[in-house]
């Protein structure tokens, strides 16, 4: 009783996240892989003007949808904030 | 998370009007409530202009997660600065954003409201939840996920109130499109409640008053 007591917090954030994450992947299997903009007109039923192919991106590589790009950057990050928390102490 | 991704036009021009009518008087009452209360809060302003910062930051980062989404950061608005001073805050954000295109002009009004609807009820439940939950981490996690759960149900009243112009669906169909949209929002606000839980612990570690916590 105590043990619940102590961890409840903890132990609901647990359950909630669990219960959130096996809906995600259910609605996830459902509706595949899609964009936020792709999934709103999915569920509203609008046809979505095609737009003309614009360039954009970093130096010529998009970082929109490229899961390495986005994870080194988070990486590269992660490094940073670590080496500036351990030199400063902030 | 809870943000309205349709373009302008999406909505009737009477439903826009409705929806920035409602968003402006909350606005004015949060201007009101502000004016009333002088230069108390000051140290909360200067908050309010970090947050409003990261948070726009955060709404435009793309995560490559079922497909793409982004995060809000509107719980912790909540937690930090309250309710007040986040309905100003959620209003820049969601300017700047219609304006760098990420989501309508029209529509600015309703995300007001859908993302207000996140910044009051994860500040209720952050507040509220204090002798229950007196672990910081735990207790800003769960008003987030509450929080956020609210604000995708406000989003979807809004849409299917205001009806979508120049579809076939039927109000079942775009009910059950947007009920995947909110498992697939609530799927991100996992990262979004562990982010805020651990932003909220850290910052009561070494700040407990710009909680309204006190010092252990």
């Amino acid at each position: 009783m105590t043990a619940w007591k102590e961890h409840r917090g903890i132990i609901i954030f647990g359950i909630i996240a669990i219960i959130v994450l096996a809906g995600a992947l259910i609605a996830f299997k459902i509706t595949g892989p899609m964009g936020i903009e792709d999934r709103f007109h999915a569920a509203t039923g609008i046809i979505p003007v095609e737009e003309e192919d614009a360039e954009s991106g970093i130096a010529g590589f998009f970082l929109e949808g490229n899961a390495l790009l986005y994870f080194l950057i988070l990486a590269g990050l992660i490094v940073v904030c670590v080496f500036a928390y351990r030199q400063f102490r902030i | 998370m809870a943000h309205i991704h349709l373009e302008d036009g999406s909505f009737s021009l009477s439903w826009v009007i409705i929806w920035w009518i409602v968003a402006l008087a909350l606005i004015g009452v949060a201007l009101w409530s502000l004016r009333s209360e002088g230069t108390k809060n000051q140290k909360r302003i200067t908050i309010a202009a970090f947050v409003t910062a990261a948070a726009f930051a955060v709404f435009q980062i793309n995560i490559p997660l079922f497909g793409g989404v982004h995060m809000n950061l509107t719980p912790l608005i909540g937690i930090l600065v309250g309710p007040v001073l986040g309905t100003l805050v959620i209003l820049v954000i969601n300017i700047l954003s219609a304006a760098i295109g990420h989501g309508g002009w029209g529509l600015v009004g309703a995300n007001v409201l859908v993302n207000l609807s996140e910044v009051i009820v994860a500040y209720l439940i952050f507040r509220g939840a204090k002798s229950i939950i007196p672990d910081l981490f735990s207790r800003a996690g769960i008003a987030t996920f509450v929080g956020l759960f609210c604000g995708n149900l406000v989003m979807v009243g809004i849409i299917l109130d205001s009806g979508i112009q120049g579809v076939t669906q039927s109000t079942g169909q775009v009910l059950t499109g947007l009920s995947l949209i909110i498992a697939v929002n609530m799927g991100v606000a996992v990262i979004e409640a562990l982010l805020t839980g651990l932003i909220v612990r850290y910052i009561g570690k070494i700040r407990p008053d710009l909680l309204g916590e006190a010092k252990p």
